[in-house]
């Protein structure tokens, strides 16, 4: 039979006593058409699905976590695994994040350490630093660490969907708006075509704009160290993901011949893969999804054991999260700004001459906008 | 052929007696069923488990969001789907919910092939009919010596010829207590298999594992945490009793990573978590290009069809939990199993059981 250990709800009253225990876990789930759909070379994206976290105290503390999912169907099984972890957290102290993860985590194993549960316990995992650093009445990048004041933000679109034209006008539109570096999509059936849409966006941005491109797993072992030697010429910040996330070894292989840096890690949730992938010498920069990873508390761990191998840690969609994370951390390299992907919050990050600041406000720094909400939540609350 | 609707039910089925270990209180097996239709009225089914009615309801929701990948599709292209829906899972993460959704159409499409085929399942698999031994599970560590000694004894008068035992107690003295007052009441002709539930460290596995091997131990299962792979390789190059694991893995990857890492003598396949039948024939296959012998781990009613097409199949684990979920559960007969000769895998759910046991939206 699996292991399995029943939920222990802890009595352990952190400061404040009784009264900052976890009385309610609420979650709603949001619809986000996007306008245009955006395609990467793993699929197109007609709308995103925001799953959102709030988790309150009966001192009347409210931590938020929010997630994602690019389907109904798969943001309703996060959703009911949130539901199946919901009894861990209801009585439990905020002051243990880290016991609180342990508790969590076992309480899914029989589910399974990666998948779905784990990004449930991710966005709980986030809600519950939003309310430790909060009744800490820090903000949390200082809370763990604040090892930098400002990290470079770059500028991520380029679909798959965009004609040349339009792919170099967004780029060029970023460069306009400050940033100056950005990254895109490669993946096209042609793989000609990538060498074309890059060359053309080179042209355009000129030496000094950093620039990414994503692969989404599209490619294999070959392909990546064939199509690597045209790429070479375009001066990549780096080449991502260019094969699926669990060929360790290959990635490997892949990284030791191709000339420029080499970036994957947002698809992988356990952390044995992370540790696969850095014992392997697989990346030269790291870039754990914090949802998929079951969350902040994993998260840290990640990064602490890429800053021991002098690898630096990138960050993955969801900014207002990731500012923190790389503001916390001194390995931290830049935070992901999607322009095409909406997030319910109030304050929207700032960006001044291509670097981001984190909020001084306690917590995440986030207020969620209750209007956008109420517009796009799907469902009935829970 | 296409696939037309998906019915799930939870059923929650209450223990006669509640399990209780150092780390288990449970009281009630919950089952999710899944019946896929096709538009030619032709029905396959399969079923997850899981302790906990919350987890229950997390698996029917990942089998539902997975469905969208199949429905409208021939199942007889169950292998082409299959990798449809794995690629599906790149979100949501290989492994976990999604493999146990996988399994789970996995397998009741291939019901469905067989039942088209009007054959039963091992002889569309490809197998040969043959008996094959099962072994009885129990023994708890919450349960005194006197009472596992007499259930020991039970199981071999009931004429099974491998039994398997709990252990991991705080108190390694009382392990071997435990086991030799078990050894000494069956003889020394019924093997005699441990399970320690992932419960050991690696601080005192090694000695453990020798303080038990004068009791001759068919082989010792999961001993350690189920992915701590380099400890486990460590532990079993120390002793001499072969290490079965694998129950917890998910997929034919994992499978590979844990035969080449040497941790494992004897590979457990789950079949709700492997990816159901299709990813369990071809997680065996591996195991027997590495000559290593595989055990079936529960879901005895399907893994009998299974054992007649994979010749590396050792045994049985007999489980009986499960059978009231079903109108003519395969029985056991002087400790053997055979599949029967019915369309497909040959199960019916019994509905008086969902009736009576089903769980509440």
């Amino acid at each position: 039979m699996a292991r399995e250990t029943r939920p222990e709800t802890s009595a352990t009253d952190g400061p404040g006593g009784g009264r900052s225990l976890i009385e309610r876990v609420e979650t709603s789930l949001l619809a986000l058409p996007l306008d245009p759909p955006f395609t990467a070379a793993i699929r197109r994206f007609d709308r995103v699905y925001c799953i959102l976290a709030e988790i309150a105290c009966g001192d009347g503390a409210v931590g938020v976590g929010t997630g994602f999912a690019f389907s109904s169907g798969d943001a309703k099984v996060i959703l009911s695994a949130i539901q199946a972890a919901k009894p861990v957290l209801l009585g439990a102290s905020t002051s243990q994040p880290e016991k609180l993860w342990r508790q969590l985590s076992d309480n899914a194993t029989f589910l399974g350490r990666s998948g779905a549960a784990s990004s449930a316990i991710g966005i709980l995992d986030t809600a519950l630093w939003d309310l430790h650093a909060k009744k800490a009445g820090m903000p949390l990048w200082r809370m763990l660490g604040g090892a930098q004041d400002q990290v470079i933000a770059y500028a991520s679109g380029g679909s798959l969907g965009l004609s040349n034209d339009e792919l170099v006008a967004e780029m060029q539109g970023f460069v306009d708006a400050g940033f100056a570096a950005v990254k895109l999509k490669i993946g096209r059936q042609d793989w000609h075509e990538d060498i074309e849409r890059l060359a053309e966006c080179r042209t355009a941005l000129g030496d000094r704009v950093r620039i990414a491109a994503d692969a989404n797993q599209s490619w294999s072992l070959k392909e990546t160290v064939q199509r690597a030697g045209h790429l070479a010429q375009f001066d990549l910040w780096w080449l991502e993901e260019p094969l699926p996330c669990d060929a360790f070894e290959e990635l490997g292989e892949v990284r030791a011949s191709v000339p420029m840096p080499l970036a994957s890690g947002e698809t992988n949730a356990n952390l044995s893969d992370f540790a696969r992938l850095l014992n392997g010498r697989a990346v030269d920069i790291l870039m754990p999804n914090v949802q998929r990873v079951g969350g902040i508390t994993p998260w840290r761990k990640i990064a602490a054991a890429a800053e021991m191998r002098n690898v630096p840690i990138g960050a993955h969609v969801q900014p207002e999260i990731q500012m923190h994370l790389m503001c916390a951390v001194p390995n931290g390299l830049a935070v992901e700004h999607v322009a095409w992907w909406p997030w319910p919050y109030e304050e929207p990050l700032s960006f001044e001459g291509g670097m981001a600041k984190p909020p001084e406000a306690p917590g995440l720094g986030v207020t969620l906008d209750r209007d956008f909400v109420n517009r796009h939540r799907v469902g009935h609350p829970s | 052929m296409k696939i037309a609707s998906l019915e799930t039910t939870i059923v929650r089925l209450p223990f006669d007696k509640p399990i209780r270990t150092p780390v288990h209180y449970i009281e009630t097996l919950e089952n999710v069923l899944v019946t896929l239709r096709t538009d030619e009225g032709l029905e396959g089914i399969s079923y997850l488990w899981a302790f906990g009615l919350s987890r229950a309801r997390v698996l029917e929701a990942m089998v539902r969001d997975l469905y969208s990948v199949v429905e409208g599709s021939d199942p007889r292209q169950r292998l082409a789907l299959w990798d449809a829906m794995r690629r599906d899972l790149n979100f949501l993460g290989r492994g976990g919910v999604g493999y146990f959704a996988l399994s789970a159409l996995d397998t009741a499409m291939t019901d469905i092939a067989a039942r088209a085929a009007g054959e039963p399942m091992w002889r569309f698999l490809g197998g040969a009919e043959r008996e094959l031994e099962a072994y009885a599970g129990g023994m708890f560590l919450s349960d005194q010596i006197e009472t596992i000694v007499e259930e020991a004894q039970g199981y071999v008068k009931q004429g099974y010829r491998s039994i398997k035992m709990r252990v991991g107690a705080a108190d390694a003295q009382e392990d071997v207590a435990r086991v030799a007052a078990v050894r000494e009441a069956i003889g020394p002709h019924t093997r005699l298999l441990l399970d320690v539930v992932q419960g050991w460290s690696m601080t005192d596995a090694i000695k453990r594992a020798r303080s038990l091997e004068p009791y001759d131990i068919f082989y010792i299962e999961d001993p350690l945490l189920y992915d701590e792979l380099d400890a486990m390789a460590a532990l079993a190059s120390a002793i001499d009793t072969p290490i079965a694991a694998g129950e917890n893995n998910y997929g034919k990857e994992e499978f590979l990573r844990l035969i080449q890492s040497g941790a494992v003598d004897i590979p457990m396949i789950d079949l709700q978590r492997v990816g159901g039948i299709s990813e369990w024939l071809r997680a065996a296959s591996l195991c027997e290009a590495h000559a290593l012998p595989v055990v079936p781990h529960v879901f005895h009613e399907i893994s009998v069809h299974l054992a007649m097409a994979a010749p590396n199949v050792l045994f049985l684990e007999h489980v009986p939990w499960w059978d009231r979920l079903f109108d003519k559960p395969p029985q056991l007969q002087d400790g053997k199993l055979r599949p029967g000769s019915e369309p497909g895998l040959g199960l019916r759910f019994a509905q008086d059981a969902i009736e009576t046991y089903r769980a509440e939206r």
